[in-house]
């Protein structure tokens, strides 16, 4: 990136270039405004603080659709001399991330209708919540769409830091631990991606990863050298994706945040490295001879299952055990990955945007069933089914879906997956993709044992007394009821037609 | 209405469910005649079928697959993706009968009413059990029709949460470990199909609408025409972004339908020596020998038997177990052919095992219940070792077998539960000289266990007949499985009446005797329900038994020309793999 002297045509590639980061301005317009008020406001209104929420986000998606129809499949617009790039792809990340913005403005309407406690506050009235949350979303949006390594690291870290305020929300020694744990992690893995990165500038002379000169330069530099550059940015990644070895904070930071942040981090951080990895793997993992790239992801996306699998079957509490189910998820994401050109890179989308759907009504029901039971040991669901056949049955088609089984979307996103690495190894006959095949697979027995634990609770158990917590009041019930129908309908309708969704993915990347 | 009969039949269960959804769960006894009235009605369904069925009429349409008379078939298009370049991706709803399903459809519906008439004793959550029960009966019936493997699949697989429901929640004392084992199970086997399901769409196209994609041919082909565009694609004209890969079952028994070069192709992939071909056979083949079950995979099976319910035992006997056996003829046989050749003998072996060692273990077995359901083992031993020997006789003794045993063992499990409701015991040695106390029960239990054990003039022993017949002229006609394979399945023959007679003695003649003197006065003979669904299943043995044409005029054409199918592209295929 050269630096010119000609003030007036960079004044004018800013100006140009900045009439497509509308989303991301707004989201930053939106974080201030939140700041301002927090900072102005004596009496806390969670309702206002939600407003502005939805508003900021409703504006961002507003603007993230009309990019969608200027631009067309494949085209990728780079912005900002190169550091950021305008593409589909990107955008389509972003409205998910808005998706689950959403959601989170809705479980915290119910919170707030609710009055749960967090700390000595309500969490609804807590500024920093909100202001943290669309720090994310901010860091996680730049994420997918730059391939520019400085960006890529800013954008990482304003995710993190964003993050380790949130994790701490419970103000609890619970939560305390894991902000502690996630902060220790979190800057380690940063450390060893920033020292990758500045060795692949050195090497290449550019932060680039689409430049030319990238290319060669890693070509040119002794394998082992650039073995170690690629490992370590990629590590950074990898951590942000909560796969195996980088998983270890997941569950503690699960278990200690409040349910909404829970389900905030399952997706957004994760689907924000799911993209980014979609548009560098590629370029990092595949391109460079001496480096083993896909032996590595597929080993990685392997262990990852398994880890994440048979650590979840000892766990007893559901926040947990949803932790471990999403590291298992991100192995599936990274089995999706080492086939991700064409078709496989669709297949990708697709799960991500099933996970999304799964992880959120799961932590949607066990928020509702924590509100009943002030608990959230699966031990304690035990005749919650039975009492409240609704949630119950809404719990199974969720648990059902995250196994893969049919009919749930869960199902049709593995088999896309495996239909993919089928595919690619029916091409190209490299036989590490028959190994994850068959892995990921088994992989699925496995993960029936525990997630069935839960509706084995709620409907084979007997309860053992009355109501421990009062029912909620009748309009939190409706919402309830709503956000519920909501959430598992697109479950389904997804298994049923599944080429609704595909048919926008399509519009995304084009098949090779 | 008449040309939607096939979807009427499978879905009725689930509109009455639907039906049923708003009724609160306090009028118990609407959710019992619900669950007799969408039963009987899926009973007049088949019956209408049955009566529109004409089995000469042959399908031009599936010529060179291994399908031969397809009837009241109905195609729509379910889900359809573009993959560009990498062509098409098309799931059809796909249904229709043919000689082979058409008896299994008659069975299901059948034994799916009595199982409704028996849960009329079900005291606890009826709503539930209900709507559960309706799930099941559409998916068991959906699973003998289906004939795109999605749908097969979807199917197959919504079987088993009902069922783990059902056992888990209405269950008896172990019910939860039976259960989830039986979950678990089972869902082993389906990774294993689901696994040969990728491989094989990713190999095959749908030759009708990649035709029409690329214009090749009109809206409805002829047989000639397919053979055009399929002579098109083996020779690598027609452009990749054209293909039409295709869960169709039909098509894929039919080589010319994959792709060249494709993994599952005769001159496919290669891991290590073994063609993958065959590795997805057998993953086919343990998929559903877990649901069959055949030794050693059979485990769960006592489990979940002793633990279910009288009614959802008689389902899992009488239906269930008929999936797997199903399944193995439709996708592990007919879509690799040169494998079935290739390893009759492990399959006849596998057949052979069962029947011994179910044999020898229900002979070991203190507990009635248990009894039965190692004599199913058994009894489905006979049923691989019929296919393996791919000769006419053999396949339809072995889909006969399949038949009978789906009236037989719902028979002598509702046999062991007209016990169990009096007394809450099933233990054989508790028992004895029952005759006195229950002529007309004995009158039956008789009928039952003659029936199984193959006494002329009952459908078992037509099937058994049948099945060995072809086990030793395999020998001769096609030197698949060696005579003593026969002769020890003979030799089973006589272990089963032996545990049969042996049981029939303990309990029910010499001197009276019950281990607690409080069972006497429970211990009435049959209620008028019970005969209503007793005498219905015995008859229906002697029917099938005295006039056996009933069910071989159906199958005999189907399966004359599936061994000639089998035989002949199997050793095609063997010929080609062996000069590469």
């Amino acid at each position: 990136m050269e630096i010119t002297v000609n003030l007036a045509n960079d004044l004018r590639i800013i100006l140009r270039s900045a009439t497509w980061l509308w989303p991301e301005v707004t989201l930053a317009i939106g974080l201030m405004v939140l700041l301002l008020t927090d900072l102005v406001m004596r009496k806390k209104r969670g309702g206002l603080f939600i407003g502005v929420l939805l508003l900021t986000v409703l504006t961002s998606g507003y603007f993230l659709l009309q990019q969608w129809s200027l631009l067309s499949i494949d085209e990728s617009l780079p912005r900002f001399l190169n550091t950021l790039l305008v593409d589909r792809l990107g955008i389509y990340l972003k409205s998910l991330f808005s998706l689950t913005l959403l959601f989170v403005s809705l479980i915290t309407l119910r919170t707030r209708i609710g009055s749960q406690q967090v700390g000595f506050e309500r969490l609804d009235q807590i500024g920093e919540y909100y202001l943290m949350l669309l720090g994310i979303t901010l860091g996680a949006s730049l994420m997918v769409s730059s391939v520019h390594l400085l960006i890529i690291y800013l954008a990482i870290e304003l995710v993190s830091l964003s993050s380790y305020v949130l994790v701490n929300f419970n103000f609890d020694r619970k939560s305390a631990k894991a902000s502690l744990k996630y902060v220790l992690y979190g800057s380690a893995a940063s450390g060893l991606m920033l020292y990758g990165m500045s060795l692949l500038y050195g090497l290449t002379g550019t932060l680039l990863l689409t430049d030319t000169v990238f290319q060669e330069g890693l070509q040119a530099a002794s394998p082992l050298l650039s073995s170690l550059a690629i490992g370590l940015t990629i590590s950074g990644f990898l951590f942000k994706v909560s796969a195996v070895p980088f998983h270890i904070w997941v569950p503690d930071i699960y278990e200690g945040v409040p349910t909404p942040v829970a389900a905030f981090f399952s997706v957004v951080p994760k689907l924000a490295g799911v993209g980014l990895l979609l548009r560098v793997a590629p370029i990092l993992f595949f391109s460079t001879s001496s480096f083993p790239g896909e032996w590595l992801l597929g080993i990685i996306a392997m262990v990852t299952m398994i880890a994440g699998n048979v650590a979840a079957l000892h766990q007893t509490n559901a926040k947990r055990m949803m932790a471990y189910s999403s590291i298992a998820h991100s192995g599936f994401l990274l089995a999706g990955i080492l086939v991700a050109d064409g078709w496989g890179s669709h297949t990708v989308l697709f799960y991500a945007t099933v996970y999304l759907a799964m992880n959120l009504a799961a932590f949607w029901l066990i928020n509702l069933l924590g509100e009943r039971t002030n608990s959230y040991q699966i031990a304690n669901y035990r005749g919650w089914g039975l009492r409240l056949p609704a949630l119950g049955i809404a719990m199974l088609v969720v648990m059902i879906a995250l196994t893969g089984l049919p009919p749930t979307a869960g199902f049709t996103a593995k088999l896309f997956i495996f239909s993919a690495l089928w595919d690619a190894y029916q091409q190209t006959s490299q036989p590490q993709l028959l190994y994850v095949f068959a892995v990921g697979l088994l992989n699925t027995i496995v993960a029936l044992f525990y997630y069935l634990k839960i509706p084995y609770y709620l409907f084979f158990k007997k309860s053992p007394e009355l109501d421990v917590s009062p029912s909620p009041t009748y309009f939190s019930q409706i919402l309830g009821k709503i956000g519920t129908f909501l959430l598992v309908t697109p479950l389904l309708l997804l298994f049923f037609k599944a080429d609704w969704l595909l048919a926008i993915i399509s519009q995304i990347i084009s098949v090779l | 209405m008449a040309e939607n009969l096939i979807t009427l039949l499978i879905f009725s269960p689930l509109i009455v469910a639907l039906l049923l959804l708003p009724v609160p769960p306090v009028y118990s006894l609407i959710h019992r005649v619900g669950m007799i009235v969408a039963t009987a009605v899926q009973l007049i369904i088949t019956l209408i079928i049955y009566a529109q069925f004409d089995a000469n009429k042959v399908a031009e349409i599936t010529e060179g697959t291994a399908y031969y008379n397809l009837q009241l078939v109905e195609r729509t298009d379910w889900i359809s993706i573009n993959l560009g370049n990498l062509g098409h991706l098309s799931i059809d709803y796909f249904v229709a009968v043919d000689g082979i399903s058409l008896p299994l459809v008659i069975l299901s519906t059948f034994v799916l009413l009595i199982a409704a008439i028996s849960s009329w004793t079900i005291q606890k959550q009826v709503k539930g059990y209900g709507l559960l029960f309706l799930l099941l009966s559409t998916s068991v019936v959906g699973c003998f029709v289906a004939l795109d493997f999605f749908l097969f699949y979807l199917f197959l697989e919504f079987m088993l949460l009902p069922m783990y429901f059902l056992i888990g929640i209405w269950g008896g004392a172990r019910r939860e470990y039976a259960s989830i084992k039986f979950f678990l199970y089972t869902l082993a086997g389906s990774i294993f199909i689901l696994i040969a399901m990728i491989g094989l769409y990713l190999s095959v196209i749908d030759p009708v609408a990649t035709g029409e994609i690329t214009g090749l041919i009109g809206n409805h082909p002829s047989a000639v025409e397919i053979d055009y565009v399929q002579e098109q694609l083996q020779q690598g004209n027609i452009d990749q972004s054209d293909w039409v890969r295709t869960f169709d079952m039909v098509a894929m028994t039919d080589k010319d339908n994959y792709l060249p070069n494709s993994s599952l192709s005769t001159v496919g992939s290669y891991v290590g020596s073994l063609p993958l071909r065959w590795l997805a056979f057998w993953a086919l083949l343990i998929g559903f020998i877990i649901k069959l079950p055949s030794v050693p995979l059979h485990t769960w099976l006592p489990d979940a038997h002793v633990e279910a319910p009288t009614a959802i035992s008689v389902v899992l006997a009488g239906l269930l177990l008929k999936i797997g056996g199903y399944g193995i003829f439709r996708t592990a046989y007919s879509m690799f052919p040169e494998a079935a050749l290739q390893f009759a003998w492990w399959v006849g072996f596998l057949g052979v095992i069962s029947i011994l060692y179910g044999a020898f273990n229900a002979l070991a077995m203190h507990d009635l219940k248990k009894m039965i359901t190692y004599s199913s083992v058994s009894h489905m031993g006979f049923v691989l070792l019929g296919l393996a020997s791919l000769t006419s006789e053999g396949v339809s003794g072995g889909l006969y077998q399949m038949f009978s045993h789906g009236l037989i063992s719902p028979l002598l499990f509702l046999i062991a539960g007209a016990i169990y409701d009096r007394t809450h015991d099933r233990m054989i040695a508790h028992y004895g000289g029952l005759t006195q106390k229950m002529p007309y029960f004995t009158v039956l239990v008789i009928i039952g266990f003659f029936a199984a054990l193959g006494l002329p003039g009952f459908s078992g022993f037509v099937a058994k007949i049948l099945t060995l017949l072809g086990a030793f002229n395999s020998a001769t006609v096609n030197e698949l499985l060696p005579r003593w394979m026969a002769v020890f399945a003979a030799l089973g023959l006589i272990l089963i009446a032996g545990y049969y007679l042996w049981t029939l003695q303990r309990m029910f003649f010499g001197k009276y005797y019950v281990r607690e003197e409080a069972w006497s006065e429970r211990l009435i003979d049959l209620t008028w329900r019970e005969y209503i669904m007793l005498v219905p299943l015995a008859a229906a043995t002697f029917v099938f038994g005295i006039a056996p044409s009933l069910f071989l005029d159906m199958v005999g054409e189907p399966v004359r020309y599936w061994v000639d199918y089998m035989n002949g592209q199997g050793t095609q295929y063997l010929d080609q793999m062996m000069s590469r």
